[in-house]
């Protein structure tokens, strides 16, 4: 009688054997690079038409968020400043700075400075600033710790996952509302943080919506 | 191997850059972020900020509040402040954005030998006009009502005395006003007010239909409905209307039926003695009419449609004094008393005559609607100058040497009279996209070769009477104070009679409730709105009797031939309640060169404006028209599905469904959205479908898609028909508490959320269509192409149309489901704002908003509206015993014929 496997038989057993790995490793690794800064754009930089940075005039100057994003308290963008907010400090200082030029002609020519988006978040997702800074959620929950960074970067994930973690638990993401627009918001987490993210949770609660409903973001 | 074809070398160069170029596909685009150079102190981007303006329809100014989103005018609504509008809204206004955005819109003038300039325009002009001091110049124009207008033509009189100003509107009311004049000594238009009438006899009037009363009549009609004891309206008319169908008895009436039914009332009345011979049921219906309205004398009213004969408005005007009727006469608010048949027969004559040398049309399309008797067209090849002002290319700028674009409405300053005569003095809401003039600026033009100083300057000289203070509110509230006009006391109005000329045939031309006369038909979200009556799109039918297509041998689709006048061949449509010997044809098709949109839909119903017995027979060919409603008869499932009810009468009490759900199951949650349609008060007037369209992004198909039945309007408007028991039911998504669409869905992408929406996930879709199938109501809609990016209809994938969607909307891809989300945009964004600790307003959708009538009714379960018409005794559930709990519910309709019935 013949014989019924052939040598290269066992090869191909151990080759099987180690297949169910192989494509766990596959996935495995698929789920890394989808969850990374390479697929989710976070910690990418983004050339801009004048190197803007966040690190000097938040940081070192102490500029509030809110002079230059002055939608963030009463609309659904928090708004990229007009030159006009630009130019109530250059027009004194800086006045002939190379890097400033863009600006200048952008005031000039009375045609807006095209600076490109860092956060981005897909057409079909209806994110709403003033809902959530006025609800205790600080800047740097989604941008990170913006003074210090000398060109801005995208700081978190901002994938749909990303969103859900928080408004599963919001209450681990609300502090007092004096500390919305403070750098490090989250370290020493203090009694006043933890009052309010109860009196939002609640209020939540109260309203009878829930905040992973798909409404809530997509329309 | 051949030497045009790529070696080894190249292909693998080639597959190499493929492979190289899809890689770079994956990454993020690029995205820039334009903020404004100098942002208005108190505004943020995003901000959806209202303001007061108006629109006009036939020379005549409605009110509307145009929500502007950073810059850009995305959405009207209405404006209740001003009394044509009342804050609801009708098609022609909730098409009209679509207009400004439109990329066949005329975009720069133009001459004889191409492209020219405003200012070639006027050197050429004033050569033309003024050696001979405006001697053979001609001005023609639909009816204007605007005060800033009128002094400019005036102004242009004085330095050109020999000018004449021809004003001409298509559907005129010149029989009305010489109805008027003969019996009061003046002309004068009657006002009725629907709101205070108990009894309403309609003579071929169609109060409730397109016109620029229509959203004023309905709401004075509707307030009078909700309240008892219930009124009563009698409609006798040649073809179904929207008021026929509303109308508590309807009789077809032909024009010697409507000459005889006067005849008889009159005698019943007390006015005339004599009787003329009729048929039985007309003698009936006259019978009862009149035994009605003199038993509801000072709160009964007869009206008359516009295109009737003078003697029956002489006869309504002596009718409704008798009656001492709830209406009053007002001195006409367009001042021009000539009439507006016999000016523009005029202007023909002499154009002929080569009396005219220089005629300029300012946005009104003669060679369109013109009766063919005049030969406008050919009249227009004799004048040696003429120029079209239009904001759509047609077929009068197409004869014409010079083709100027005027601007929309919302792109310049202009002021309108109500037809009460209120003046609202309208703002731009953008500036114009084009080069383009407003009307006050192209009449200054021909003074002036500077063109003046601009529409802005002289409206504000026109209503110098108003102080700074004055002008802003004006503006602001789009009214400008007590402007409207005061009530004429007139005598007694002697009887005057009707003619009874029988005749084979009668031709009916009608406006199309969706194109009106002519100047909707660019519009794509206009021609895809169904016609009320037989839910037509894309085209229309000569409304025929069965009796008659019998006669003639014609089934629905055939040709026929009508010649009146002018001769048309249209497809032909059985109408039930047509008159006998009356074919009915709508205006605004037959459009030729207006562009893809309109071109080659129908054909042109003003051409039957002949003089003369009318000829129809058959024709040669078959075109069925795209109907979105194939049967209005439902045998035995009418009462289930439309019940329509005695005056006081209840829904029988419905028998609790065995359920294994907490009942009420989503109670707990405080918010639980629901809509209630009052189907007794919905006149199907389709505003709420357009509203609907512009609010959520609704692309426009096109009839090769209508025609497959692949409509995407999330709300449609069935109509039912029996026996004198018809009724409109808008039908939007039931948002079912226990929806069939949802556990069928094998991606969850057919969901409930917590306040009781049933939300359709556009990114999990995968397009399976199970739902739709599922679903008992049939109004899921899906993208069976990429109708939003590229469908040639509506233009949808023009850079311009897109800037009108509302940014607060997904824009559906192609493969995706979609339904009607009781607008969670606007619920959402009312979430919000309280969320941010603001001020919330009440939640209304874009159909709520839009209905003339308030038959739509939107809230939450707990909110006064929803509860009252939950707990009123109509309320009733569409297929109430499939157990899908749904949350849009109806009220039923009512009917109140009374004993003679």
């Amino acid at each position: 009688m013949a014989q019924l496997f052939r040598p290269g038989a066992n090869t191909y057993a151990r080759l099987l054997l180690a297949l169910p790995l192989l494509v766990a490793g596959l996935l495995f690794a698929g789920m890394v690079v989808a969850r990374s800064g390479t697929a989710t754009g976070e910690g990418r930089f983004v050339e801009q038409p004048v190197p803007f940075s966040h690190q000097h005039h938040a940081g070192e100057l102490g500029i509030d968020c809110r002079y230059c994003h002055a939608g963030v308290e009463t609309g659904a963008h928090a708004g990229v400043p007009p030159t006009h907010t630009c130019m109530t400090c250059h027009y004194q200082l800086y006045t002939n700075a190379q890097m400033l030029a863009p600006v200048r002609d952008s005031l000039a020519s009375g045609r807006p400075i095209a600076w490109r988006r860092v956060n981005r978040l897909p057409d079909y997702v209806y994110f709403d600033h003033h809902a959530h800074v006025n609800n205790g959620v600080p800047c740097a929950a989604c941008h990170g710790d913006i003074r210090r960074m000398p060109l801005t970067r995208q700081a978190t994930p901002m994938s749909m996952g990303w969103c859900l973690d928080c408004h599963r638990a919001p209450e681990e993401r609300i502090v007092a509302p004096d500390r919305v627009y403070s750098d490090a918001p989250y370290q020493r987490r203090s009694g006043a943080d933890r009052a309010a993210a109860r009196a939002t949770t609640i209020r939540i609660a109260h309203s009878g919506r829930n905040l992973t409903d798909c409404s809530t973001c997509h329309r | 191997m051949s030497a045009d074809l790529p070696d080894r070398r190249s292909v693998l160069r080639l597959i190499a850059a493929g492979a190289a170029a899809s890689v770079s596909a994956c990454q993020r685009p690029d995205d820039t972020i334009h903020p404004m150079v100098d942002q208005p102190e108190g505004t943020f981007p995003g901000q959806v900020r209202r303001y007061a303006t108006a629109l006009p329809l036939a020379g005549y100014g409605r009110g509307v509040t145009g929500l502007v989103v950073d810059g850009r005018p995305i959405k009207l609504e209405g404006l209740a402040a001003h009394p044509a509008s009342l804050g609801a809204t009708e098609p022609f206004i909730e098409a009209g954005i679509l207009d400004l955005y439109d990329p066949q819109r005329l975009r720069a003038p133009s001459g004889p030998s191409g492209p020219a300039s405003w200012s070639s325009l006027a050197r050429v002009l004033f050569e033309s006009v003024a050696p001979r001091r405006g001697k053979g110049l001609a001005l023609l124009t639909g009816r204007v009502t605007s005060p800033t207008l009128l002094a400019r033509i005036a102004a242009l009189r004085v330095q050109l005395p020999g000018m004449r100003h021809v004003r001409w509107e298509p559907f005129d009311d010149d029989h009305a006003l010489a109805a008027a004049d003969a019996a009061f000594g003046r002309p004068l238009t009657p006002r009725p007010r629907l709101a205070d009438a108990d009894v309403v006899l309609l003579l071929d009037s169609d109060p409730l239909g397109p016109g620029p009363d229509q959203i004023a009549h309905a709401r004075g009609w509707s307030l009078r409905r909700r309240r008892a004891p219930m009124h009563r309206m009698y409609a006798a008319e040649a073809t179904p209307s929207i008021s026929g169908t509303m109308a508590d008895h309807r009789i077809a009436a032909g024009p010697a039926d409507l000459a005889a039914l006067c005849h008889a009332l009159a005698a019943a009345m007390g006015g005339a003695p004599a009787r003329i011979a009729m048929p039985d049921e007309l003698a009936r219906f006259a019978a009862d009419a009149a035994r009605d309205l003199l038993a509801a004398k000072g709160r009964a009213l007869v009206m008359v449609g516009d295109r009737q004969p003078p003697s029956m408005h002489a006869f309504a005007a002596w009718a409704n004094g008798l009656l001492r009727a709830p209406q009053q006469w007002i001195a006409p608010v367009d001042p021009d008393r000539s009439s507006h048949r016999d000016s523009l027969s005029g202007l023909a004559a002499d154009m002929h005559a080569g009396r005219i040398d220089t005629l300029v049309v300012l946005d009104s399309n003669p060679a369109y609607a013109a009766p063919p008797q005049l030969a406008f067209a050919e009249a227009m090849d004799r004048v040696p100058l003429t120029v079209a002002a239009t904001l759509f290319p047609d077929e009068t700028s197409a004869r014409a040497k010079w083709k100027v674009p005027i601007g929309h409405p919302l792109e310049g300053w202009h002021d309108w009279r109500a037809p009460d005569g209120t003046v609202s003095i309208a703002q731009p809401l953008v500036r114009p996209f084009c080069d383009t003039k407003t009307p006050v600026e192209v009449v200054d033009l021909i003074l002036d070769a500077a063109g003046g100083p601009g529409a802005l300057a002289r409206h504000r000289t026109q209503w110098a009477a108003l102080d700074d203070a004055g002008w802003r509110h004006a503006v602001a509230t789009g009214v400008v104070p007590d402007s409207a006009a005061a009530a004429e006391h007139v005598g007694e109005a002697p009887l005057v009679l009707p003619a009874v000329a029988p005749g084979r045939w009668a031709v009916d031309v009608r406006p199309s409730p969706s194109l009106f006369d002519g100047r909707h038909s660019t519009n794509a979200w206009a021609q895809e709105c169904p016609d009320p009556i037989t839910k037509e799109v894309w085209g229309s039918s000569a409304r025929m009797h069965p009796a008659d297509m019998a006669a003639l041998d014609l089934a629905n689709g055939d040709m026929v031939a009508v010649r009146h006048g002018g001769r048309v061949v249209l497809p032909v449509r059985s109408v039930e309640g047509q008159a006998r010997g009356v074919v009915t044809v709508a205006t605004g098709y037959g459009r030729e060169g207006a562009g893809p949109v309109a071109d080659g839909f129908g054909a042109n119903a003003w051409v039957l404006q002949g003089t003369g017995v009318p000829q129809v027979s058959k024709a040669a060919g078959r075109i069925e028209v795209v109907s979105t409603q194939p049967f209005f008869e439902l045998d035995g499932e009418l009462a289930k599905l439309f019940p329509v009810l005695a005056p006081s009468a209840a829904m029988p009490a419905a028998k609790p469904l065995p359920t294994l759900l907490p009942n009420p199951p989503a109670k707990g949650a405080p918010k639980q959205w629901a809509m209630a349609i009052d189907t007794d008060l919905c006149i199907g007037c389709n505003a709420c479908i357009l509203s609907c369209q512009a609010e959520n992004n609704i692309p426009a198909i096109g009839p090769e898609e209508m025609a497959v039945g692949r409509d995407m309007h999330w709300l449609r408007v069935d109509r039912y028909e029996d026996k004198g028991a018809g009724g409109f039911q808008p039908v939007p998504c039931m948002q079912c508490e226990t929806a069939p669409c949802e556990p069928v869905c094998p991606v969850e992408a057919s969901v409930h959320d917590a306040q009781g929406l049933n939300v359709q996930v556009y990114n999990r879709c995968i397009g399976t269509r199970t739902c739709q199938a599922n679903c008992p109501y049939k109004v899921r809609r899906f993208n069976f192409r990429d109708y939003a990016g590229s469908s040639l209809w509506g233009d949808a994938g023009d850079a311009s149309v897109s800037a009108q969607r509302n940014p607060d909307v997904s824009v559906r891809a192609r493969g995706v489901m979609e339904k009607c989300t009781y607008c969670v945009q606007r619920i959402e964004a009312s979430n919000r704002e309280k969320d941010a600790g603001g001020v919330a307003a009440p939640v209304q959708t874009a159909c709520a908003a839009a209905c003339p009538t308030q038959a739509i009714r939107f809230g939450t379960l707990d909110d006064a509206p929803i509860r009252e018409a939950r707990a009123d005794p109509r309320h009733y559930a569409l297929l109430e015993e499939l157990g899908t709990r749904p949350r849009t519910t109806y009220l039923a309709r009512r009917r109140n014929p009374g004993e003679g019935a």
